[in-house]
Protein backbone atom coordinates (compact mmCIF):
# COMPACT_ATOMS: atom_id res chain seq x y z
CA UNK A 1 0.00 0.00 0.00
CA UNK A 2 1.14 3.03 -0.80
CA UNK A 3 2.18 6.01 1.85
CA UNK A 4 -0.43 8.44 2.27
CA UNK A 5 1.68 10.79 4.33
CA UNK A 6 5.64 10.72 4.38
CA UNK A 7 6.90 13.37 7.35
CA UNK A 8 9.56 15.41 5.30
CA UNK A 9 13.03 15.30 7.28
CA UNK A 10 13.66 18.81 6.86
CA UNK A 11 10.51 19.88 9.40
CA UNK A 12 12.88 17.83 11.95
CA UNK A 13 15.62 21.08 11.41
CA UNK A 14 13.93 23.81 14.05
CA UNK A 15 16.55 26.05 12.01
CA UNK A 16 13.67 26.02 9.43
CA UNK A 17 11.30 27.94 11.92
CA UNK A 18 13.14 30.90 12.67
CA UNK A 19 12.52 33.93 11.15
CA UNK A 20 15.19 34.92 8.63
CA UNK A 21 18.13 37.35 10.38
CA UNK A 22 17.49 41.15 9.24
CA UNK A 23 20.61 42.95 7.47
CA UNK A 24 23.54 43.53 9.72
CA UNK A 25 24.08 47.14 10.70
CA UNK A 26 27.50 48.96 11.32
CA UNK A 27 27.01 50.08 14.60
CA UNK A 28 30.69 50.55 15.09
CA UNK A 29 29.71 53.79 13.13
CA UNK A 30 26.77 54.56 15.25
CA UNK A 31 29.25 53.91 18.50
CA UNK A 32 31.73 56.35 17.14
CA UNK A 33 29.22 59.07 16.27
CA UNK A 34 28.03 59.03 19.82
CA UNK A 35 31.76 58.66 21.19
CA UNK A 36 32.60 62.03 18.94
CA UNK A 37 29.07 63.82 19.76
CA UNK A 38 30.66 66.98 20.80
CA UNK A 39 31.25 67.88 17.24
CA UNK A 40 28.74 68.43 14.68
CA UNK A 41 30.80 66.62 11.93
CA UNK A 42 31.13 63.06 11.56
CA UNK A 43 35.06 61.83 12.85
CA UNK A 44 37.03 61.74 9.98
CA UNK A 45 37.14 57.90 10.29
CA UNK A 46 33.51 58.22 8.84
CA UNK A 47 32.08 60.24 5.70
CA UNK A 48 28.55 60.84 5.20
CA UNK A 49 26.39 60.55 2.57
CA UNK A 50 25.18 63.57 0.04
CA UNK A 51 21.53 63.34 -0.07
CA UNK A 52 19.85 63.61 -3.48
CA UNK A 53 16.39 64.81 -4.40
CA UNK A 54 14.89 60.81 -4.22
CA UNK A 55 17.10 59.60 -1.08
CA UNK A 56 14.63 57.24 0.52
CA UNK A 57 17.19 56.17 3.21
CA UNK A 58 20.04 57.57 4.02
CA UNK A 59 22.68 56.62 6.48
CA UNK A 60 24.98 59.42 8.34
CA UNK A 61 23.02 62.41 5.77
CA UNK A 62 25.98 65.12 5.32
CA UNK A 63 24.89 68.95 5.31
CA UNK A 64 21.35 68.23 6.24
CA UNK A 65 19.80 70.05 9.48
CA UNK A 66 16.64 71.17 10.76
CA UNK A 67 15.33 73.48 13.45
CA UNK A 68 15.90 72.92 16.83
CA UNK A 69 18.87 70.88 16.46
CA UNK A 70 20.96 70.89 19.20
CA UNK A 71 24.80 71.89 18.56
CA UNK A 72 26.04 68.11 19.60
CA UNK A 73 23.01 65.97 17.67
CA UNK A 74 23.78 64.38 14.55
CA UNK A 75 21.68 62.75 12.14
CA UNK A 76 22.27 59.17 11.87
CA UNK A 77 19.38 57.83 9.25
CA UNK A 78 17.77 60.05 7.10
CA UNK A 79 13.91 58.45 5.95
CA UNK A 80 11.09 59.23 3.28
CA UNK A 81 8.11 56.80 1.77
CA UNK A 82 9.58 54.84 -0.21
CA UNK A 83 9.47 55.90 -4.37
CA UNK A 84 7.37 53.38 -5.25
CA UNK A 85 4.43 54.94 -3.32
CA UNK A 86 4.44 57.17 -5.27
CA UNK A 87 3.37 55.49 -8.58
CA UNK A 88 -0.37 55.42 -8.21
CA UNK A 89 -0.60 59.29 -8.22
CA UNK A 90 2.13 59.09 -11.24
CA UNK A 91 -0.55 57.16 -12.93
CA UNK A 92 -3.22 58.87 -12.02
CA UNK A 93 -1.59 62.45 -13.58
CA UNK A 94 -0.69 60.29 -16.79
CA UNK A 95 -4.35 59.53 -17.78
CA UNK A 96 -5.29 63.02 -16.32
CA UNK A 97 -3.48 64.76 -18.90
CA UNK A 98 -4.80 62.53 -21.63
CA UNK A 99 -8.21 63.53 -20.85
CA UNK A 100 -9.01 66.94 -22.62
CA UNK A 101 -7.77 65.58 -26.27
CA UNK A 102 -9.26 62.65 -26.01
CA UNK A 103 -13.03 64.77 -24.72
CA UNK A 104 -12.24 67.10 -27.99
CA UNK A 105 -11.87 64.49 -29.97
CA UNK A 106 -15.37 62.56 -29.21
CA UNK A 107 -17.17 66.55 -29.10
CA UNK A 108 -15.97 66.88 -32.43
CA UNK A 109 -16.55 63.59 -33.99
CA UNK A 110 -20.24 63.18 -31.75
CA UNK A 111 -21.03 66.81 -31.31
CA UNK A 112 -23.93 67.70 -28.51
CA UNK A 113 -26.13 70.74 -30.02
CA UNK A 114 -27.14 71.50 -26.53
CA UNK A 115 -23.45 71.52 -25.17
CA UNK A 116 -22.14 74.89 -27.77
CA UNK A 117 -19.26 76.37 -25.71
CA UNK A 118 -17.50 79.08 -27.20
CA UNK A 119 -13.77 78.61 -28.03
CA UNK A 120 -12.67 81.47 -25.62
CA UNK A 121 -14.43 79.15 -22.79
CA UNK A 122 -12.91 76.21 -23.86
CA UNK A 123 -9.46 77.41 -23.60
CA UNK A 124 -9.64 78.76 -20.56
CA UNK A 125 -11.35 75.98 -19.43
CA UNK A 126 -8.19 73.26 -20.55
CA UNK A 127 -5.88 76.01 -19.17
CA UNK A 128 -7.44 75.81 -15.90
CA UNK A 129 -7.68 71.85 -16.12
CA UNK A 130 -4.14 71.01 -16.69
CA UNK A 131 -3.26 74.13 -13.90
CA UNK A 132 -5.34 71.71 -11.46
CA UNK A 133 -3.60 68.69 -12.56
CA UNK A 134 -0.43 70.29 -12.17
CA UNK A 135 -1.23 71.61 -8.54
CA UNK A 136 -2.07 67.58 -7.77
CA UNK A 137 1.29 66.69 -8.81
CA UNK A 138 3.09 69.34 -7.69
CA UNK A 139 0.81 68.84 -4.03
CA UNK A 140 1.26 64.95 -3.85
CA UNK A 141 5.15 65.61 -4.16
CA UNK A 142 5.44 68.23 -2.00
CA UNK A 143 4.15 65.40 0.63
CA UNK A 144 6.36 62.73 -0.44
CA UNK A 145 9.72 65.11 0.03
CA UNK A 146 8.76 66.51 3.36
CA UNK A 147 7.26 63.68 4.78
CA UNK A 148 10.55 62.65 6.49
CA UNK A 149 11.52 60.23 9.52
CA UNK A 150 15.05 60.99 11.14
CA UNK A 151 16.78 59.34 14.13
CA UNK A 152 19.64 61.19 15.42
CA UNK A 153 22.36 60.54 18.48
CA UNK A 154 19.25 62.18 21.38
CA UNK A 155 16.21 61.83 19.40
CA UNK A 156 13.60 60.07 16.70
CA UNK A 157 11.90 62.75 14.41
CA UNK A 158 8.81 62.33 12.62
CA UNK A 159 7.93 65.15 10.15
CA UNK A 160 4.18 65.12 8.92
CA UNK A 161 3.03 67.15 6.19
CA UNK A 162 -0.25 67.69 3.97
CA UNK A 163 0.76 70.09 0.83
CA UNK A 164 -1.95 73.14 2.24
CA UNK A 165 -2.37 73.38 6.28
CA UNK A 166 -0.93 70.48 8.03
CA UNK A 167 1.94 70.33 9.56
CA UNK A 168 3.21 68.23 12.63
CA UNK A 169 6.64 67.60 14.00
CA UNK A 170 6.78 64.95 16.83
CA UNK A 171 9.76 64.02 18.39
CA UNK A 172 11.11 61.31 21.01
CA UNK A 173 14.85 61.29 22.82
CA UNK A 174 16.01 57.86 22.70
CA UNK A 175 15.86 57.15 26.29
CA UNK A 176 12.11 57.12 26.44
CA UNK A 177 11.54 54.97 23.86
CA UNK A 178 9.68 52.08 25.30
CA UNK A 179 8.89 49.65 22.00
CA UNK A 180 10.31 49.19 18.29
CA UNK A 181 8.35 47.50 15.60
CA UNK A 182 7.63 47.32 12.24
CA UNK A 183 5.40 45.81 9.80
CA UNK A 184 4.76 44.96 6.40
CA UNK A 185 1.76 44.50 4.71
CA UNK A 186 0.85 42.87 1.31
CA UNK A 187 2.86 41.86 -1.84
CA UNK A 188 4.35 45.27 -2.78
CA UNK A 189 5.75 46.00 0.83
CA UNK A 190 7.33 43.09 0.89
CA UNK A 191 8.49 42.60 -2.90
CA UNK A 192 9.46 46.26 -2.37
CA UNK A 193 11.24 46.35 1.22
CA UNK A 194 9.34 48.82 2.65
CA UNK A 195 7.26 49.26 5.69
CA UNK A 196 5.68 51.17 8.71
CA UNK A 197 8.23 51.37 11.66
CA UNK A 198 6.23 52.25 14.65
CA UNK A 199 7.99 54.00 17.76
CA UNK A 200 6.24 53.76 21.04
CA UNK A 201 7.06 56.31 23.66
CA UNK A 202 6.32 56.03 27.29
CA UNK A 203 3.73 58.88 26.77
CA UNK A 204 1.14 57.64 25.22
CA UNK A 205 0.36 60.21 23.52
CA UNK A 206 3.48 61.02 21.39
CA UNK A 207 3.84 57.41 19.22
CA UNK A 208 6.48 57.93 16.51
CA UNK A 209 5.23 56.32 13.09
CA UNK A 210 7.72 56.37 9.74
CA UNK A 211 5.66 55.23 6.97
CA UNK A 212 6.18 53.39 4.59
CA UNK A 213 10.13 53.84 4.88
CA UNK A 214 13.08 51.54 3.18
CA UNK A 215 14.45 48.68 5.11
CA UNK A 216 12.23 49.30 7.99
CA UNK A 217 14.06 46.07 9.44
CA UNK A 218 17.46 48.18 9.26
CA UNK A 219 15.28 51.18 10.75
CA UNK A 220 14.29 48.89 13.93
CA UNK A 221 17.33 47.60 14.32
CA UNK A 222 19.50 50.81 14.55
CA UNK A 223 17.02 52.18 17.01
CA UNK A 224 16.69 49.29 19.47
CA UNK A 225 20.57 49.88 19.21
CA UNK A 226 20.81 53.17 20.35
CA UNK A 227 18.28 52.55 23.06
CA UNK A 228 20.64 50.15 24.78
CA UNK A 229 23.14 52.92 24.31
CA UNK A 230 20.82 55.08 26.23
CA UNK A 231 18.83 53.20 28.94
CA UNK A 232 16.20 55.04 30.69
CA UNK A 233 17.68 57.41 33.45
CA UNK B 1 -41.59 96.38 -13.74
CA UNK B 2 -41.63 96.51 -17.50
CA UNK B 3 -38.27 97.46 -17.35
CA UNK B 4 -37.33 94.42 -14.65
CA UNK B 5 -38.38 92.08 -17.33
CA UNK B 6 -36.37 93.94 -20.22
CA UNK B 7 -33.43 93.89 -18.50
CA UNK B 8 -33.62 89.91 -17.57
CA UNK B 9 -34.65 88.99 -21.40
CA UNK B 10 -31.40 91.09 -22.57
CA UNK B 11 -29.52 89.24 -19.73
CA UNK B 12 -26.31 88.11 -21.30
CA UNK B 13 -26.28 84.22 -21.07
CA UNK B 14 -22.47 84.11 -21.18
CA UNK B 15 -21.95 85.98 -17.46
CA UNK B 16 -23.81 82.19 -15.87
CA UNK B 17 -20.41 81.06 -17.24
CA UNK B 18 -17.95 83.14 -16.75
CA UNK B 19 -18.78 84.08 -13.11
CA UNK B 20 -18.96 80.25 -11.95
CA UNK B 21 -15.25 80.57 -13.71
CA UNK B 22 -13.88 83.38 -12.36
CA UNK B 23 -14.68 82.11 -8.87
CA UNK B 24 -13.27 78.99 -9.35
CA UNK B 25 -9.83 80.11 -10.50
CA UNK B 26 -9.94 83.04 -7.60
CA UNK B 27 -10.40 79.79 -5.11
CA UNK B 28 -7.48 78.23 -6.73
CA UNK B 29 -5.65 80.97 -6.54
CA UNK B 30 -6.00 80.78 -2.81
CA UNK B 31 -5.39 77.35 -2.69
CA UNK B 32 -1.83 78.08 -4.33
CA UNK B 33 -1.08 80.64 -2.29
CA UNK B 34 -1.28 78.23 0.63
CA UNK B 35 0.94 75.64 -1.01
CA UNK B 36 3.17 78.45 -1.23
CA UNK B 37 3.47 79.39 1.98
CA UNK B 38 4.03 75.90 2.95
CA UNK B 39 6.85 75.04 0.85
CA UNK B 40 8.42 78.05 1.96
CA UNK B 41 7.81 77.34 6.16
CA UNK B 42 8.87 73.89 5.34
CA UNK B 43 12.11 74.92 4.05
CA UNK B 44 13.19 76.83 6.80
CA UNK B 45 11.90 73.84 8.83
CA UNK B 46 14.42 70.95 6.96
CA UNK B 47 17.42 72.52 5.23
CA UNK B 48 19.62 70.97 3.00
CA UNK B 49 22.30 73.34 1.42
CA UNK B 50 23.80 71.76 -1.53
CA UNK B 51 20.05 70.51 -2.66
CA UNK B 52 18.17 72.50 -5.75
CA UNK B 53 14.96 69.91 -4.88
CA UNK B 54 13.77 72.57 -2.39
CA UNK B 55 14.56 75.70 -4.50
CA UNK B 56 12.81 74.26 -7.37
CA UNK B 57 9.70 73.39 -5.21
CA UNK B 58 9.33 76.66 -3.89
CA UNK B 59 9.87 78.22 -7.60
CA UNK B 60 7.67 75.23 -9.28
CA UNK B 61 4.83 76.84 -6.37
CA UNK B 62 5.34 80.31 -7.26
CA UNK B 63 5.14 79.93 -10.95
CA UNK B 64 1.66 78.02 -10.31
CA UNK B 65 0.11 80.98 -8.46
CA UNK B 66 1.77 83.58 -11.08
CA UNK B 67 0.14 81.22 -14.34
CA UNK B 68 -3.01 81.21 -12.30
CA UNK B 69 -3.57 84.38 -11.32
CA UNK B 70 -2.73 85.51 -15.26
CA UNK B 71 -5.70 82.84 -15.87
CA UNK B 72 -7.76 84.55 -13.68
CA UNK B 73 -6.40 88.03 -15.55
CA UNK B 74 -7.42 86.33 -19.28
CA UNK B 75 -10.89 84.84 -18.37
CA UNK B 76 -11.79 88.39 -16.81
CA UNK B 77 -10.88 90.02 -20.53
CA UNK B 78 -11.87 87.27 -22.75
CA UNK B 79 -14.85 85.71 -21.85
Amino acid sequence: MPDIFVFPKKLLDPAVFVDPVPKPVNLEKIFLFQNNAHSARPSAAIKGKRLNAFSTFCEYPQDVSFANQLEDEVILLFLRADLITNVPWIAIVLVALLVPPLVLMLLGTFPFPTLTVSAQTTVILVALYYLVVFGYALGNTINWFYNIGMVTTKRVLDLDVSSVTYKNVASAIISSIADVDYTQRGFFQTFFDFGDVLIQTESKMSNIEFEKVPQPSVVEDIVIKLKEQNPET
Amino acid sequence: MSDFLTGLLHFNISMLVKIPLLLLIGLYIIFVFFMWNQVKSLNKLILIPHSSAQIILVFLAFVQLLIAISLFGIAVVIL
